[in-house]
Parts: C-alpha cells; sequence; structure tokens
C-alpha cells in the first residue's frame, strides 16, 4: 500500500498536492456519477415492464361443457390463445403410447400434463415455444397441432415432436373449480 | 482530399459578418466543392439516392405521425382514414410504406458497390462500419414501421421477432417481457414501437452525419480502387459540384420514376394482402414472411435447427458485415482487379438472392416438386430447408473462409497507376510511360467512365443496374398465394391495369348486392355512407362536390337504422343514418357476430379486395367458385366446398338467406350460378378498399351512363 503511494507520487509530479487523496477524489467522484446515472436510468428503464393494469389481468374461468369431444376452444388469457381440448379416447391412446417415445425432445409424460382425473383434457397454451405463433389445430404428422410459420409439429399432448421448436407447448397453471369448470391463471 | 483548401470568399457584408461568426455557408460552399475522383461510375449515384429515401421518409412519417393514432383498437382503422378521408393522405402512406423498399434497394446496391470496390479497406473502415451500424438501425426502424398498421402480419411479424429476443438463454424471458411490456405484443408494444419507430430515423440521421464525416475525411473510393497520389489530384479530382450533383440528379430521377411506379401503378405489390386484416392475437396467418427486404436474414433464422443457434446465426449474418475490413487481407481493393474473387462475389450475390427467395417459401416445400430425394437429417434434400442450408453456409463461408484465403493465394491483375491509365490508352497519352502492361484490354469498353468533357456512360453498367434493381424486386414477390387454394380465375374487370376506371354502373348494382345480401352478414366499418357520393364512387355527382349533400346519398343512408343515444333522455335509440354515418353493421359486436355464425365472424369487407392476395379476382373467384365437393373430403355441417378458398372448406353460406335481390345473384350455393352477379359484387369491394388511388377513372365523365344510372339502386 504505502509503496504503491510513493510511485504514485513520482508520477504526478511536485505539484500534484497529495496524490492519494486527488484518486481517492477521483474515484468517489466518477462512482458517484456512475451511481447518479444509474438512478437516472433506472425508472426509465423500469417504466417499459409491464404496468399495473396490464399484470391485473391475472386469471380466467372457463366452462369445460363448452368443447365438444374431439375439439378444442381457444380462449384469450394475457393476451395469448389458451387451448382447451378435449381429446377423443384415441387421441389419448397415441399420446400415452407415445410417452416414452426417443423423439420427444423435452420428454413429459401425458399424465405430467394434465390433472388427475380430467386426463382427456388437455390446457395449453396456444403459442408455438419456437417464436410464438399459434399452432392448427389437427394438422401435422402427429395428430396434435401443426405450426404453419416454420413448421413445428405437436402432438395431442402438446410435445414438440419434430421442427424448430425447443420445448413443448406451455401447460399454464389451473386448477379445477368444479368437474366443469377451471380457472387459469 | 479531406484537407482541401477552402476556395469559398465571402462576398456580400451579411456573408462575411456571417462566415466570421458561424461559417456555415463556407461549410456547405466546401462540402460542394469537394474533390472527387473523376472516374466514379453511376454505382457511386446511391448515396446521394439514399439521403433522398431517408429524406422522404423522415418528412412523410411525421406528417402521417399527425394522423395516425397508436393504440390496439384504433390504429388499424385511423391508417385507413389516411387512406380514405385525409386529404392525400393515400399518397402520403403510399410513399412512406414504398419508400421502405426502395431505400433498401438503394441501400443493398450501396453496400454491394462497396464490398465489390473494397470500399471498407483502410483508410475507410469507420466509414463502413457506421454504415453497417445504419443498416442495422434501418432494419429496426422498418421492422417497427411495419408493426404500426396493426395488421395481421404486423402482428405476427413484432410476435415472431421480438420472441428472437426470448431466446437467449436465461435473461431472454425479462427481457422480452420488459420489451413488450407485458406477457403478450398488446396496447404497450403498439404505443413505444411509434415512439421507437418516430426516434430512430433521428439516429439514422446522425450516423449519416458521422458516415460522411468519415467519407470526407477518409476520400472517396473509386472504381480502380487506388488511392489518388497527391501529385495527381489536379488531375483525376474533381469538384463534387456540377459534376456530381448532376450525376447523381441524373440517377435519382431514373430512380424517382421506379419509386413512382410502385406508389402509382402497385402501391400494394411489395406489401402482404394480410395486412390489410385487422391484427388478431387468436390467429396466425397462414403463411407469415416479413417485409422483402429481411428475407435472406429469415432464411438463415429458419436454416439452424436449433431456436437459439437460428437467432444467433441471423444477427451473425449482420454482424460479420462489421468486421469485414479485418476478413479481407488483400491489399486490392477494387474486385476489377481480383477475377478469382469476383467470381465469388458474384456467386456471393446469386446466394443472396437465393436467400431471399427461400426465405418467402415455406421450408418443407420441395424446390423441384415431384422430384424425390433422401431425407437427411430433418429433410428432405429436395426442400427449401436444405436449400436454405446450403446457401447459408456459402453465405458465411464467403466472409469468414473466402475472403481471408483468397486474398492471401490470389494474383491479382496489374493495377492501374492512376484512375485515368485504364480508360485512356496509347502511347501519345502523357503519362504511358508510367503505364504498366496490362492483360485485359478487352474489357476496357465496357469499363468506360464517365470522363469529365467526354461524357461515356457504360450502358452495360446501366442494364446491369436495372437487373439487379428487378432481381431485387422481384424476389420482394415471394410466393403469396394462398397455400393449396386454386389461383382466382381472372374477372376481366374494367378497372384492371394501369388506365382501368371503375365502371360506375356496376359499382351501384354491387352497392346493391352488398345491401340486400352481403350487408346481413359481413360488415364494413371503414366505410360511410358519404363515401357512396365520393369522386368516382358509385353515386357520385359533380353537382356534389361535398358528398354530404348529394341527395341519392342521402336517401340510401336514410334506408338503414343506426343506433344512437338520445341527446336529451340519453337513452339508446335507433334513428335513420345520415350520409356521415358509418355502414350499419349486421351485428353489435364481434363477439355476436362470431356466436351468429358457426364460431367465425364473417370478415369485415371494407379491405377485402386489399386483404386477399388477387383481390378483386379472388372474390370473383369465390363466389362463382361453390361447386360438389370431390369425392371423400370430409364436410362438416353448414360448409360448403369451394376450391379457391384456402382450406378448400367455407362456412360462407349458412343457409338462411334465400334472398335473391332483383337483377340475380347468387341462389343458395353450391354451386353459384351466374357468373355475372359475383363480379358485380367484386368489383364494389376493390372499390371500397381502394377509393381513391390514382387511377385516372373518371367513369362520370367518360361514362354517360351514370346520370341516368344515379338513382337509388333499390328504387
Ligand atoms: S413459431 Fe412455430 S415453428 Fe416457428
Amino acid at each position: 500500500m504505502t509503496e504503491s503511494v510513493v510511485h504514485s507520487e513520482g508520477s504526478h509530479g511536485p505539484e500534484s498536492g497529495d496524490p492519494n487523496r486527488r484518486d481517492f477524489i477521483h474515484i468517489a467522484a466518477g462512482a458517484a456519477a456512475v451511481g447518479a446515472g444509474v438512478m437516472v436510468a433506472w425508472p426509465l428503464i423500469n417504466q417499459m415492464n409491464p404496468a399495473a393494469d396490464t399484470l391485473a389481468l391475472a386469471s380466467i374461468e372457463f366452462d369445460l361443457t363448452k368443447v365438444q369431444e374431439g375439439q378444442q376452444v381457444v380462449i384469450k388469457w394475457q393476451g395469448k390463445p389458451v387451448f382447451v381440448r378435449y381429446r377423443t379416447p384415441a387421441e389419448l391412446q397415441r399420446v400415452i403410447a407415445d410417452d416414452h417415445a426417443p423423439d420427444l425432445k423435452q420428454p413429459q409424460t401425458d399424465a405430467e400434463r394434465t390433472k388427475p382425473g380430467h386426463e382427456p383434457y388437455l390446457v395449453v397454451i396456444g403459442s408455438c415455444t419456437h417464436l410464438g405463433c399459434v399452432p392448427t389445430f389437427g394438422a401435422g404428422d402427429y395428430g396434435g397441432w401443426f405450426c404453419p410459420c416454420h413448421g413445428s409439429h405437436y402432438d395431442a399432448s402438446g410435445r414438440i415432436r419434430k421442427g424448430p421448436a425447443p420445448l413443448n407447448l406451455v401447460v399454464p397453471d389451473y386448477e379445477y373449480l368444479s368437474d366443469t369448470r377451471v380457472k387459469i391463471g | 482530399m479531406s484537407d482541401h483548401e477552402s476556395t469559398y470568399v465571402p462576398k456580400t457584408g451579411v456573408e462575411k459578418w456571417l462566415d466570421s461568426r458561424l461559417p456555415i455557408i463556407r461549410f456547405g460552399a466546401d462540402y460542394m466543392s469537394l474533390p472527387t475522383p473523376k472516374n466514379l461510375n453511376y454505382w457511386w449515384t446511391f448515396g446521394g439516392i439514399l439521403a433522398l429515401c431517408l429524406m422522404t421518409q423522415i418528412v412523410t412519417g411525421i406528417v402521417l405521425a399527425m394522423h395516425y393514432t397508436p393504440n390496439v383498437d384504433l390504429a388499424f382503422a385511423s391508417v385507413e382514414r389516411i387512406m380514405r378521408d385525409v386529404n392525400g393522405g393515400w399518397l402520403i402512406r403510399y410513399v412512406h410504406a414504398n419508400g421502405a423498399s426502395m431505400f433498401f434497394i438503394a441501400v443493398y446496391l450501396h453496400m454491394l458497390r462497396g464490398l465489390y470496390y473494397g470500399s471498407y479497406k483502410a483508410p475507410r473502415e469507420m466509414i463502413w462500419i457506421i454504415g453497417c451500424v445504419i443498416f442495422f438501425l434501418m432494419i429496426a426502424t422498418a421492422f417497427l414501421g411495419y408493426v404500426l398498421p396493426w395488421g395481421q402480419m404486423s402482428f405476427w411479424g413484432a410476435e415472431v421477432i421480438t420472441n428472437l429476443i426470448g431466446a437467449i438463454p436465461g435473461i431472454g424471458e425479462p427481457i422480452l417481457i420488459w420489451l413488450r411490456g407485458g406477457p403478450a405484443i398488446d396496447n404497450a408494444t403498439l404505443n413505444r414501437f411509434f415512439s421507437l419507430h418516430y426516434l430512430l430515423p433521428f439516429a439514422i440521421l446522425g450516423c449519416v452525419v458521422l458516415h460522411l464525416w468519415a467519407l470526407h475525411h477518409a476520400g472517396q473510393n473509386n472504381p480502380v480502387g487506388i488511392l489518388i497520389p497527391k501529385d495527381r489530384a489536379k488531375k483525376d479530382l474533381v469538384p463534387f459540384h456540377p459534376y456530381f450533383t448532376v450525376k447523381d440528379g441524373f440517377a435519382i430521377i431514373l430512380f424517382l420514376i421506379l419509386f413512382a411506379l410502385f406508389v402509382f401503378f402497385m402501391p400494394n405489390a411489395l406489401g402482404h394482402a394480410d395486412n390489410y386484416i385487422p391484427a388478431n392475437p387468436l390467429q396466425t396467418p397462414a403463411h407469415i414472411v416479413p417485409e422483402w427486404y429481411m428475407l435472406p436474414f429469415y432464411a438463415i433464422l429458419r436454416a439452424i435447427p436449433d431456436k437459439f443457434g437460428g437467432v444467433v446465426a441471423m444477427f451473425s449474418a449482420i454482424g460479420v458485415l462489421f468486421v469485414l475490413p479485418w476478413l479481407d487481407t488483400s491489399k486490392v481493393r477494387s474486385m476489377r482487379y481480383r477475377p478469382t474473387m469476383r467470381t465469388f462475389f458474384l456467386i456471393f450475390l446469386a446466394v443472396g438472392l437465393g436467400l431471399g427467395w427461400c426465405g418467402g417459401q415455406l421450408p418443407d416445400a420441395p424446390v423441384w416438386p415431384g422430384m424425390p430425394s433422401p431425407v437427411i437429417f430433418d429433410g428432405a434434400l429436395n426442400s427449401y430447408l436444405w436449400l436454405t442450408r446450403l446457401l447459408t453456409l456459402y453465405y458465411f463461408v464467403f466472409f469468414l473462409v473466402i475472403m481471408p484465403l483468397v486474398g492471401l493465394k490470389e494474383t491479382p491483375l496489374p493495377i492501374p497507376a492512376t484512375i485515368s491509365e485504364p480508360v485512356l490508352p496509347g502511347p501519345d497519352a502523357p503519362w504511358a510511360p508510367l503505364r504498366r502492361p496490362c492483360r485485359r484490354r478487352p474489357r476496357r469498353r465496357a469499363e468506360r467512365v464517365m470522363m469529365i468533357g467526354k461524357l461515356t456512360v457504360s450502358t452495360t453498367k446501366i442494364i446491369a443496374a436495372a437487373a439487379v434493381a428487378l432481381g431485387l424486386a422481384v424476389s420482394a414477390a415471394p410466393a403469396l398465394a394462398a397455400g393449396g387454394a386454386a389461383h382466382p380465375r381472372s374477372g376481366g374487370f374494367s378497372f384492371e391495369g394501369p388506365f382501368g376506371v371503375y365502371d360506375q354502373g356496376q359499382l351501384q348494382r354491387g352497392y346493391k348486392v352488398y345491401h340486400e345480401v352481403c350487408a346481413a352478414c359481413h360488415s364494413m366499418n371503414l366505410m360511410h355512407y358519404r363515401n357512396l357520393g365520393d369522386a368516382h364512387g358509385p353515386f357520385w355527382n359533380p353537382k356534389y362536390p361535398n358528398p354530404n349533400d348529394n341527395p341519392v346519398v342521402k336517401a340510401l343512408a336514410a334506408e338503414n337504422q343506426v343506433p344512437d343515444i338520445d341527446s336529451e333522455t340519453g337513452e339508446a335509440i335507433m334513428r335513420d343514418a345520415t350520409p356521415a354515418d358509418k355502414f350499419r353493421q349486421p351485428y353489435p359486436n364481434a363477439t355476436a357476430a362470431a356466436a351468429g355464425n358457426g364460431g367465425a365472424a364473417p370478415p369485415d369487407l371494407s379491405v377485402m379486395a386489399k386483404a386477399r392476395h388477387d383481390g378483386a379476382n379472388y372474390i370473383y373467384s369465390l363466389l362463382s367458385g361453390y361447386r360438389a365437393a370431390p369425392a371423400g373430403l370430409q364436410i362438416r355441417e353448414g360448409q360448403h366446398y369451394n376450391p379457391y378458398m384456402a382450406g378448400d372448406l367455407t362456412p360462407f353460406w349458412t343457409g338462411d338467406h334465400d334472398h335473391v335481390p332483383e337483377g340475380g345473384f347468387i341462389a343458395m350455393p353450391p354451386p353459384c350460378r351466374t357468373a355475372r352477379s359475383p363480379m358485380t359484387t367484386a368489383r364494389p369491394r376493390r372499390w371500397t378498399s381502394t377509393p381513391r388511388t390514382s387511377r385516372p377513372s373518371s367513369p362520370g365523365r367518360r361514362n354517360p351512363r351514370w346520370s341516368s344510372a344515379s338513382r337509388p339502386a333499390s328504387a
């Protein structure tokens, strides 16, 4: 420590006074300026985060009797589509058979993606995990969905099977209020 | 040439006074007299053209912002209001929208010029790098601007592009939410995009100032690519004005002709029909593609099977340009003297266009239909996916491998000592002793540059420039046809082609059909009754320049009841419509419309002819295209087969309309009985979509029929 002081004294020349104190002032002033800069910048950056009214649109309820077997209903939740799909026994059989298929990019069993006792109903966010397009119902090689944007194929459990999407269709937080009513969010 | 002596002499007292305080006139004068290599060819005119493009975009953008509303519920309608009601708004908007494409055509040519003639090499690296920053800002600005009309492509483009940022592992998701201002693209996103779209052009302007500063410091490159020796400055350099102001001016005129062709005759050719469908967060268009100028990068994005990898590749494709000055190991600037590199450059050009083409195709579609090919990894070899991958590979190999290697290995052709040498051969040229042997005599004629006092313009180059511009424009029109649907039949409409006119009699019959049939289900939210009496509209009468006074229009409006609030009691009432009212809506809101039609709301028809590829013909084909379904096709209740509809099935006719208007129209489909009537409806749909374009249409004056025909159609 002492040594470094001696060195810097030499480098500052005779009239520079106490270099130790001057360095300190430079560093302190610099740090204060950076701190102030951050404090000014933060509100300017943070204002772009979701506003209170946007966050308020938290949950919705849905009546499952509106979905017919083999069909899906698309509802809007937080500005995004949510697919509620009532799967036929054949579809269900097929996805369960595929539970351990080698081509699953994100291995999950169908049971992990539904609620016990309500297996035919699948609730997923209808937004392709690639770049967010809405996949088309019933299309694709696996009988689930097909994303028209860059060709991702999902099975009827919403699992990604082929194409650029990295993840399965996201299952949102939801719960059964009764046998026919779910609350999403 | 940067530090040339100022030759400005202030003449008047005011100039002298100003010159000693703020030498701004001197600055301008020095700028204009800047010594410039006299051999600059037409590829050098794009700088001036780009300056013009930037100013055009800024000026038209500022005035458009005076009328545009950045709100998810109002944005689409406010843009259409600009098209219909704002004085000259259609012109300003079309100039702005097509101006973006023109800007990119010019910037790509400008960049290719820099690439070919080595304008990025020492001492001009900073010019190039700032140029790359400008290019990047242009892409960002264009993307933000494309979101503003809030059509389907706007929305889904925004969704896909912002999701690219979400692909960054770990921090992607919070940044994404921060950027969008919510979990999904919504009003917050639109508002900030508008703000940034207004801001960034001024950032571009700032960079342009730096670009020019660096340019004037380092001096212009030239087609020969040599630095001009000090002692030849007098011979080889000429003042920028008048020599290059005139040359640039001529190029600008040619460019403006191309610009005007698009604005006035095919204003929507470079856009997507889907963007005339209002944004719907619950439905993605069948085929989403970015604007043509982003297609090559979009193709690179899709070529990589991994999400984050694709994003990295796409940004690297632009990022690699920044380090170009250090990737090129050759000391020779101009590719004229680097035949090997020129070959690779030409391949690169083709690859760039190829990537643009691939970006507009479905990745799984075969390149050569019907040719069987092995499946490699995750796709058939004969698919756009694999073609894109090969082209992407070349794109990067060109910059990262070919550029450094060829520079080290090649033997360049002898380089002239002066820029005059290649054009003034012969022993009697004063500098003949300076000449080194040149083997490339046959090229000379094609390479003639503009000589001062002896103007010889290389025609081959103009042709080449035109071909490249055309190529860019053509690659701008990717496969837009709806997937799988039959190509629309031509309706043979009177308004087709550059000199087409609307036939007023047909417009009137069209309104009648809309009013009596279509209006039962379909709204026309952007139309007001007064529009019926607009210039060259169905009930236009020159006696009433203000259509609100037109008695025919008044009578037509009064046939309809519209909801209102009683001004005294405040109760909801129905009253007769006036010309100032919007067309009556068949349903109180979108949910009611969907509920009444098996879940799918009948689309609004105001801009239908622009919202479908080959609009009028599409409508004509669709309306006359109902027929028995081919065997084996499953048809659900309420659906009908129509080969022209994407997906082949349409819930168009649900069977509860059996009213046939006088004059004949569609009975119950399928099939549609008469071909004449659908044409009648296709016409006004097209007219409502583009009520005021530059069409020289004046049926009122040309067609003597209109005066006798201008009576309420239902009379
Ligand atoms: S967004 Fe679905 S595949 Fe790209």
